[in-house]
């Protein structure tokens, strides 16, 4: 089944399909003109996903697994990798994951109908081996230590340690040393069946395809399919921590420093929610006011 | 969105008119193009960022980013590079187009009055020269801007490998300049620049967006009109001349902390800006690159697990080819191999035809992307025709579709390794 409702805003110069099929919503831009066509796949799995019911059961994901299957769902049963076949369709082909979500994103130029396929393919089949998933963890393992370098890094990482007690903010969307190392194939194929199916999904696309196209593409994938109350949102810890003021002592050539701050979130009401947000972009505005403030500090006495 | 055609202001002075009502923003940029001076590379960086950060009229950075808040958020950025003996110094604006703005009458005048005024009335002292304190401000920003390039071991790799393979009879310095220059820049220096800028440059305007041509003509000889003075192009050179490569291989080792080593591979091309082998070059860095489909990515992080991150980049204008890599201490040789393998396999003629067509794909929609939004597009032209370059690329591409895997192989035997930078935990370089 199959719904297709335009969009049609003309005082923004811009129109869009909404499609829903199988249970997968989909996004189609219509281009205002034939250049590079696009594709995102967002799958709601994120670093902050650390539990899932299966049945009756609460299940625990190792920190850093989305992570790794976002890595891992490029390599393919018959031994192919994704990238390459992208590759060979034209096409350029990436992902990345956020704390709660891993999308997979490509663009070409043509063959769009057949990419568009591609894409949901290979999401849609995974394959991990303990060689393929050993191998992997070396090039995470690299990842992490470039973050572990990387003042910048570190300091984002703190901050979010300072603001929550205990929740997955603070650890680094790659996962530890330690979790990497205990990530198994079958680990990774329980999360990605709990997590990898159309419910959980949404799709963006703009570029040379019609509605039909695009439904015609989504029927000749077999994606997966799955229940919708198997997630288990962390929640976040709010309160004062027991340490407002941390530094990290490391050889760097320029010191950096953050000021953090949390709201809590309002529940329920969705306007109230944005009154908030809005609120917090208003307060935080003045923060711009502290870099000629800094300087003048600067000029007598150094930071 | 391509220029509907190119107008003479005066000698010297031209303008690129493109029109378009498909997006809802304009955008207008000025690129000044002129010659290099010896230990004036900071002073040049700064200019730049003084000009865009106050005026006569708005004369403190707050009231100045107020007055763009006010212009519904209008964006200014600003570009200086330099490109072989010249310098590029690009103002954009992009803002919202005239049928998106109600309230404000004649908004594309308001945008380009602004911008007119940061760039022709800076907010000067009572001498008539650019303020102390905000001079002494920007110097501590350029300062900063090093430091914390130190703080990316990639990007501190990348900039220790620039330095170890600089010409030294040539002032082959960052775009930034030194430490040493920074500190060294005065008032005085900055308005010598300044003039040089404005009176003895090639000037370029671009803009983008619904307004009709002569309206946008009208507008640059009122607001403008001091730099619309007849002035020769700019002879010189675009790129560094020819330096041999190292031999033997230049190889310097530094030290660091933390977990992580930075291999950088420096390579010297045998072409620079604007040569009849140029689309060879694009080629080869798209079939080795970093993306995803290409060789460097595949054969050194895919199949051997040995680094997350690989990186390349050419500067036709320093005549260079860098890769950079973030690897385990103590595997620089195995990376190394790694490299010389895929650089062997392409030198052989052995790059596979379904590489080189990704490779033209993904060079053409680089190129193609360049005109997804107004901004990119009038970045684009500006810069391609500030340095004499075509924007209409079909016949680079119709080039680019043509190179074999035997031109690359033949192209690749003239680019010479030129030095190996690594700057490792201590503990590394196991194998030096």
């Amino acid at each position: 089944m199959a719904d297709v409702i335009l969009h049609d805003h003309p005082e923004f110069r811009e129109r869009y399909y909404e499609i829903r099929r199988e249970g997968l919503p989909v996004i189609y831009l219509i281009p205002k003109k034939r250049v590079n066509s696009y594709a995102l796949l967002r799958v709601g799995i994120g670093s902050y996903d650390r539990y899932y019911r299966d049945g009756d059961r609460i299940r625990r994901v190792l920190p850093g697994s989305a992570h790794f299957l976002e890595h891992k769902l490029f390599a393919n049963p018959d031994g192919s990798d994704a990238m390459e076949r992208m590759r060979d369709l034209g096409a350029d082909a990436n992902a990345y994951t956020t704390g709660t979500a891993t999308c997979y994103l490509c663009n070409c130029r043509e063959n769009f109908g057949v990419v568009l396929r591609e894409l949901l393919t290979f999401v849609s089949q995974p394959y991990f081996t303990k060689e393929n998933v050993e191998n992997e963890k070396k090039i995470i393992l690299q990842e992490a230590a470039m973050y572990a370098d990387s003042p910048s890094s570190r300091l984002i990482i703190e901050a979010a340690r300072q603001l929550y007690r205990e929740h997955p903010i603070r650890d680094e969307i790659v996962g530890t040393p330690a979790s990497i190392k205990k990530i198994t194939p079958h680990r990774l194929y329980d999360v990605y069946r709990a997590f990898y199916h159309t419910g959980n999904m949404q799709l963006f696309i703009s570029g040379d395809l019609t509605p039909d196209d695009v439904l015609n593409a989504l029927s000749d994938v077999s994606m997966p399919t799955g229940k919708d109350d198997f997630r288990i949102l962390p929640t976040f810890e709010g309160g004062r921590y027991d340490h407002p003021i941390r530094t990290l002592r490391r050889r760097v050539s320029k010191p950096l420093f953050s000021v953090t701050s949390g709201f809590p979130e309002p529940e329920g009401d969705p306007s109230e929610r944005r009154r908030r947000m809005l609120a917090v972009s208003i307060i935080n505005a003045p923060c711009e006011l502290l870099q000629p403030i800094l300087w003048l500090n600067h000029k007598n006495d150094p930071l | 969105m391509q220029p509907s055609e190119t107008l003479t202001l005066c000698p010297g002075v031209l303008f690129d008119y493109i029109p378009t009502e498909d997006y809802k923003n304009a955008a207008f940029a000025v690129g000044f193009k002129y010659r290099i001076k010896r230990g004036y590379s900071s002073a040049d960086a700064m200019l730049s960022r003084l000009l865009f950060r106050t005026s006569r009229d708005y004369p403190t950075h707050t009231v100045f980013s107020r007055r763009l808040e006010e212009l519904y958020s209008t964006d200014l950025s600003v570009q200086s590079t330099r490109h072989g003996d010249f310098r590029a110094a690009l103002f954009q604006a992009t803002f919202l187009d005239e049928p998106f703005v109600h309230e404000v009458p004649s908004f594309t005048k308001e945008v380009l009055s602004f911008v007119a005024g940061a760039i022709l009335r800076p907010a000067y002292d009572k001498k008539g020269q650019f303020q102390a304190d905000a001079i002494a401000q920007e110097k501590l920003t350029l300062l900063d801007q090093i430091k914390a390039i130190k703080n990316s071991k990639s990007a501190y790799a990348h900039m220790r490998l620039c330095e170890i393979t600089a010409d030294p009879n040539r002032y082959d310095v960052p775009d930034y300049g030194t430490e040493e220059e920074i500190e060294a820049i005065t008032a005085e220096s900055l308005a010598s620049r300044y003039r040089d800028m404005l009176y003895r440059s090639e000037i370029r305007f671009v803009y983008a967006g619904s307004m009709p041509q002569e309206t946008v003509v009208a507008l640059m000889r009122d607001l403008f009109e001091e730099i619309l003075v007849a002035r020769n192009p700019v002879k010189g050179c675009n790129s560094m001349p020819r330096r041999a490569a190292h031999s033997p291989i230049l190889r310097v080792v530094e030290e660091t902390d933390g977990e992580q080593a930075m291999l950088g591979l420096s390579y010297r091309l045998p072409i620079g800006f604007g040569s009849p082998e140029a689309e060879k070059a694009i080629m080869l860095s798209a079939v080795l690159s970093d993306a995803p489909m290409a060789l460097l990515f595949s054969e050194v992080r895919e199949k051997n697990g040995y680094c997350y991150s690989i990186r390349s980049t050419m500067r036709a204008s320093n005549r260079d080819f860098v890769i950079l890599c973030g690897i385990e201490p103590g595997s620089e040789r195995k990376v190394e191999r790694a490299v010389s393998r895929v650089l062997s396999t392409v030198r052989a003629g052995k790059t596979d035809p379904a590489l080189l067509s990704a490779a033209l794909s993904y060079v053409r929609m680089a190129i193609t992307s360049m005109f997804e939004n107004v901004d990119a597009t009038v970045n684009y032209v500006l810069f391609r025709r500030l340095f004499g370059m075509p924007v209409d690329l079909s016949e680079f591409i119709g080039k680019c579709a043509a190179v074999s895997a035997g031109d690359l192989a033949s192209f690749l035997k003239k680019v010479r390794p030129d030095a190996v930078y690594l700057y490792t935990p201590k503990g590394g370089d196991r194998n030096g």
